[in-house]
């Protein structure tokens, strides 16, 4: 249980990495939509993974509305998979006792 | 915690995204009608050089609408979509989704050319439909299961019934252009009614920036 990356194990993060896992790029809206989290609190759960270098921000404009589009590295793209890995083991582990 | 089940369910959420709004279903019937409408009016030209002229340019002019149908989505998309809920750039399929529907295509050539085949001698023409209406609700089918859409399985529905009713009436090969043209008014319909009540739950949002 000491083994699973921190970053990831958090409820929030972990709802971010899963719904980025699936897409190539999203923005802040899609995200803050799907993940049921506050502007503010999905803003530090997302600084703190593009701290750990799992999750890539661009600040760009469609048109004159500004647009955050965000996407999974793929350091952040391993780190989940490890962490899904690590999990169905350790599930498969208490099933199994 | 989050359960491997709830993991499953976000990594998917990004497929079902792609229908949330109808807009996928009112392109897709709309091109099904222009199919259905370009087939019928070909088989009432009288003049043999009209008819010639029009079958060299028209099937080329439907094999493009795919692209077309991609485009003005995708465009409708950028125009209504993202500025309400939000943008979302899709994943190339990978090598064994790509695997996947290879096989699916390969299968239905293959149901495809044994009718053909079989149909020869009892009169193609009356099956041709049937067929059609049933690979339609099939690929319906999977679809709905695969993106959990149940609107796409009334739509499913609706091609089973289409297929079921031409072999009933016995139709020949306008069978099969009046079946694009009803499965596509159903699409559409579908997509339309889904499209207006989208737009009226969701406002453009304002002021959602990181």
């Amino acid at each position: 249980m000491n083994d699973l990356d921190r970053v990831i194990h958090e409820p929030a993060r972990l709802t971010i990495v899963a719904l980025l896992a699936g897409v190539k790029e999203a923005d802040f809206l899609w995200l803050m939509r799907e993940s049921e989290l506050t502007k503010g609190n999905l803003s530090s759960h997302v600084a703190k993974l593009e701290e750990a270098g799992y999750v890539e921000v661009e600040k760009t404009f469609r048109g004159k509305i500004p647009l955050t589009v965000l996407r999974l590295t793929q350091a952040g793209a391993a780190a989940f998979a490890a962490y899904k890995r690590q999990m169905s083991g350790l599930l498969g582990k208490s099933g199994g006792a | 915690m989050t359960t491997q089940s709830e993991l499953r369910d976000l990594e998917s959420r990004p497929q079902r995204y792609w229908n949330v709004d109808g807009i996928p279903e009112l392109m897709m019937g709309l091109t099904w009608m222009v199919w259905g409408g370009a087939m019928l009016l070909g088989n009432q030209i009288e003049s043999k050089p009209v008819y010639k002229a029009y079958w060299l340019f028209v099937p080329a002019l439907l094999a493009l609408s795919g692209w077309g149908q991609q485009w003005a989505t995708k465009k409708l998309k950028a125009r209504f979509t993202y500025p309400r809920t939000g943008y979302v750039e899709y994943k190339e399929p990978s090598r064994k989704q790509r695997f996947f529907t290879a096989v699916i295509a390969a299968l239905s050539a293959a149901l495809l050319a044994a009718t053909i085949r079989t149909g020869r001698a009892s009169g193609m023409e009356f099956t041709i439909a049937p067929v059609t209406g049933v690979l339609c609700s099939l690929a319906l089918l999977v679809a709905s299961v695969r993106q959990k859409a149940p609107h796409l399985l009334a739509l499913a529905g609706v091609a089973l019934a289409l297929a079921l009713a031409a072999a009933a009436l016995h139709t020949s090969w306008d069978g099969i252009s009046w079946m694009f043209l009803w499965l596509g008014l159903a699409a559409a319909a579908i997509g339309g009614w889904r499209f207006r009540r989208y737009l009226a739950q969701h406002g453009v949002a304002e002021g959602v920036e990181l």
